[in-house]
């Protein structure tokens, strides 16, 4: 047991430092993040400034730390929403299976899954203005769906088992179901596509603030110095790479935690490939 | 078959009246409507004549009425003219689409060329150095940003090697080589892990040990067999791609300046040229639900099975 806690302990650890750094990242800056000293403007990487300065000379480091929270945390706060809405529609739906609002959840997933890639959350964030909030509302808007549908799915298969007429006939009011015996079913693939996505939803909203549809200057949303930085490529590239990297070492922290978070939940699949004989 | 297909054609009919109705419920809560747009940029109108034009293009009558009147019309073809150019906005969006299927249609196929024999080598070399070396690589390609593997690229290209020419954006083949690279790195790199795992899925199967203790060689086997499987699993995944990069090829297109319908949907939006969003919502989506549901068609038609299920 105590092996198993401390893989769980492994998986999450990337993601705990994360949440750290975006915690209490403000605290560490060297320089006031948005202070403006045009004498010290695209300054390489040194001593004084780890990662550089961009053109009006604020600390890229500083700007890193601050703008942490901004990117990491939302995206992860959103990928919870997403996955909390989405779970609690698809169990109520699946759960009865066939009412009204089973067949409205139905429809709506099925168009807003209908949509392309990021257009639909293109569209809303375009439409409800620019801005962080505005954009993460249109991400959660298209990302609940894909939940929603696989908790329906879930629950719908559990729904007929024995254990739960067991429940039944003993008295159990409908909530205590839902709670108590369908939840934590439906929790599990719910949580794997959550640990999964995060890196995704990390790179989609950094993408929506780098078009220009996210965040707002002067904020240090990470996406934003990248874009807003770009025509610098040729005679200060740090002030590129630096973000570039710094969201890069992010994703790859949700992705590790993702997958192990993955197999760990998952562990039959895992098994089965190491007990393979073909080879 | 036919019935099949009937029925496949029937199904995307609520879906996509869904979306045109989730479409113009969208842009009717963008708090400008076209009488607003018409005289943007006249600096004073009065109410007046904002009324009038309201009541010209039939914007004051109820709102079940107006989505109806503009179902019928964009049933005819005919999704309404531009704002800002005032040309009609499906000629605009046909006109921009071949550089986006060119892109993504590009980049999933060198992706495949990339990945297949990728991740069966992976699935056969199963936890030896050379597998967790390709996981590692795909695990860092499915993590980078898209917008940084581009401009990596560019930095290094033009700047480091000064091969300029490869980002002369007069169109033609050159232009496409760096963003196609830029999606094709991301794809490869899903795939490599899919079919790493397809494969891994299929060895374990009983009907290959069955096969294994026969004596049919590996090879055969694996051509035969688990390649069977896996291609027609990767069909559906092949069209979800496609409809992601149909989507999301907007930051690659704004970076590398091609006009394809991904920088058209982000000009649309900042420019609020409403129409034109509206026209390349609706038809992307048409699009990628043709895909989708041919490739469903598809998968049931090569899956021996379903056919049986079929003509029962």
């Amino acid at each position: 047991m105590a092996s198993k806690k401390s893989s769980y302990l492994f998986a999450a650890l990337p993601l705990l430092i994360l949440l750290l750094i975006s915690l209490t990242g403000s605290f560490f800056t060297l320089h006031d993040p948005y202070q403006q000293q045009l004498q010290n403007a695209l300054l390489p990487p040194g001593c004084e400034y780890p990662c550089g300065t961009d053109r009006y000379g604020r600390c890229i480091f500083s700007r890193l730390l601050a703008g942490a929270p901004v990117s990491i945390l939302t995206a992860l706060l959103l990928t919870a929403a997403a996955a909390l809405s989405g779970t609690a529609a698809g169990l109520y739906a699946g759960y009865y299976q066939g009412s009204f609002f089973d067949k409205i959840l139905q429809q709506l997933t099925n168009v807003i899954l209908a949509f392309p890639g990021l257009l639909l959350a293109l569209a809303i964030a375009g439409i409800a203005g620019s801005g962080m909030l505005n954009a993460a509302a249109a991400l959660l808007c298209s990302a609940w769906a894909p939940y929603a549908r696989l908790v329906r799915r879930q629950t719908i298969s559990v729904r007929q088992a024995p254990y739960l007429e067991a429940a039944k006939l003993s008295g159990c009011s409908d909530t205590e179901i839902l709670l108590c015996y369908l939840l934590p079913i439906a929790v599990k693939p719910a949580l794997i596509m959550a640990a999964a996505n995060m890196g995704t939803m990390l790179l989609t909203l950094s993408g929506l603030s780098f078009l220009g549809l996210g965040a707002q200057p002067p904020s240090a949303e990470w996406g934003l110095m990248i874009s807003s930085n770009r025509s610098l490529l040729q005679t200060a590239p740090w002030t590129v790479f630096a973000p570039g990297m710094a969201l890069f070492i992010a994703v790859c922290c949700c992705n590790f935690s993702g997958n192990a978070i993955h197999d760990l939940l998952e562990p039959e699949q895992n098994n089965l490939m190491k007990e393979s004989k073909y080879v | 078959m036919k019935k099949c297909l009937l029925q496949q054609c029937l199904s995307m009919l609520p879906v996509l009246l869904g979306v045109t109705l989730l479409t113009f419920m969208l842009l009717h809560f963008s708090g400008e409507d076209a009488a607003d747009m018409l005289y943007r940029q006249h600096s004073a109108v009065s109410d007046a004549v904002l009324t009038q034009t309201r009541a010209r293009l039939g914007l004051d009558r109820p709102l079940p009425v107006q989505y109806f009147s503009w179902l019928g019309v964009l049933l005819t073809g005919d999704a309404g003219t531009s704002y800002i150019s005032g040309q009609p906005v499906s000629a605009i969006f046909f006109d921009r689409l071949p550089n986006t299927l060119l892109l993504a249609s590009a980049s999933l196929a060198s992706a495949l060329c990339l990945a297949l024999p990728a991740g069966i080598y992976c699935a056969l070399h199963h936890n030896r150095k050379a597998d967790y070396l390709l996981q590692v690589l795909s695990f860092a390609g499915s993590s980078v940003p898209c917008f940084l593997l581009a401009l990596l690229l560019i930095y290094f290209f033009s700047v480091r090697f000064q091969t300029a020419s490869i980002l002369n954006h007069s169109g033609g083949f050159p232009a496409f080589i760096l963003p196609v690279i830029t999606l094709t790195i991301p794809v490869a790199a899903k795939y490599t892990r899919y079919i790493r795992g397809e494969v891994l899925r299929a060895m374990q199967q009983p009907y290959i040990y069955g096969a294994l203790l026969r004596g049919i060689s590996k090879t055969v086997i694996l051509r035969h067999y688990i390649l069977h499987t896996v291609s027609l699993n990767m069909i559906t995944v092949i069209a979800m791609s496609f409809g992601s990069l149909l989507g999301g090829t907007a930051i690659i297109e704004n970076i590398f300046m091609i006009n394809g319908i991904g920088s058209l949907t982000v000009q649309a939006i900042l420019m609020k040229d409403y129409p034109l969003l509206q026209a390349c919502i609706i038809w992307s989506t048409l699009i990628f639900t043709i895909i989708n549901t041919a490739a469903e068609l598809l998968c049931s038609l090569l899956d021996p099975r379903n056919s049986f299920s079929v003509q029962e």
